[in-house]
């Protein structure tokens, strides 16, 4: 069953690595991505972040834009096979904050390509 | 005033919750959601891809209809072997293509085994002689998988069901003691064909 909002904090809060924050808003689907229309991103980019190793390094920086949320962006650079293919992704994206409130509900991707 | 959202499009705090229309193949998915009024760009927010995903999936109709082209040995083999799991031939075109792209491409070697596949002698008696196409409606589902496969790699949905059909259908005519490889993935796709045709 989905967690609720305030469950999804928690967990948020709970997870002690980057990783594990970014696995937690895959894994629930608590992500958001701004795309053109027709949209042409499919969750099967971002799945195989769920088993990359818990070692794996998140680089942390200032955030710059973006609306509400965490003040830190995330970016992920990872290799996937996707459909038979080898791609390294880049991820760029904060943890933003639900209407009214500062709960941490969703991952706000800004940024989400092929290197 | 309307109230405006950030954009990471575009970085412009221009998007407004509005009425969109999301084409899909053929079809339209209409939504609300905020939409960039400089860029276009449509915030996909879990809800949004949830809601597109059950309408999608509650469709009566095919959302593509792609034409991909084969040889008269592939169209007379793609006859044979679906009578044969006791089948359409459509549903069997479908059958070969959703195997090779939600079990094929997922195996770690899938590249030599489809190298070796392409290297056996039935890939080029399958290819070789005049082409003639076939209309392959596909529903929302597959589409998704087609789509993907596209991006991936820079291809067409007629391209991709006849990729799959050759790869389908070459497994399909090895003889299990001469390749002893492919072996168990003939098995294996000989299963996920028989699945289908019983569910269908």
């Amino acid at each position: 069953m989905a967690l609720t909002d305030e469950e999804f904090a928690a967990k948020y809060f709970a997870e002690s690595t980057l990783i594990g924050k970014l696995k937690l808003a895959i894994k629930e689907d608590r992500y958001t991505i701004w795309e053109r229309n027709p949209p042409n991103f499919s969750s099967a980019y971002l799945t195989p972040i769920l088993s990359l190793p818990s070692s794996t390094p998140v680089e942390q920086k200032d955030r710059e834009s973006g609306g509400r949320g965490v003040n830190k962006v995330l970016i992920l650079k990872y290799r996937a096979m996707i459909m038979g293919k080898s791609l390294e992704i880049y991820l760029k994206g904060y943890f933003g904050y639900d209407e009214g409130h500062e709960t941490i509900v969703v991952f706000e991707i800004q940024s989400l390509k092929e290197v | 005033m309307q109230k405006t959202k950030h954009c990471h499009e575009c970085e412009k705090n221009a998007a407004v919750l509005t009425e969109v229309s999301i084409p899909i193949g053929n079809e339209i998915f209409k939504t609300k959601a905020y939409s960039c009024q400089k860029c276009k760009a449509i915030e996909m927010t879990p809800k949004i891809r949830k809601e597109m995903d059950e309408w999608g999936k509650s469709l009566k109709k095919d959302v593509i209809s792609p034409q991909p082209f084969f040889t008269e040995a592939t169209h007379h083999f793609l006859d044979q072997m679906a009578s044969q799991f006791g089948m359409k031939k459509s549903p069997f075109i479908k059958a070969l293509t959703s195997y090779y792209l939600n079990v094929a491409v997922n195996k770690p070697n899938f590249l030599s085994i489809q190298e070796k596949i392409s290297k056996l002698p039935q890939t080029s008696l399958l290819n070789e002689g005049t082409r003639s196409k076939i209309t392959m409606p596909i529903n929302y589902m597959l589409y998704s998988k087609i789509k993907v496969f596209c991006d991936v790699w820079k291809t067409t949905p007629p391209k991709v069901i006849e990729e799959a059909v050759s790869y389908g259908l070459t497994l399909l005519s090895v003889e299990d003691e001469n390749f002893e490889v492919l072996k168990k993935i003939v098995e294996e796709l000989r299963q996920y064909i028989t699945v289908l045709s019983q569910a269908a």
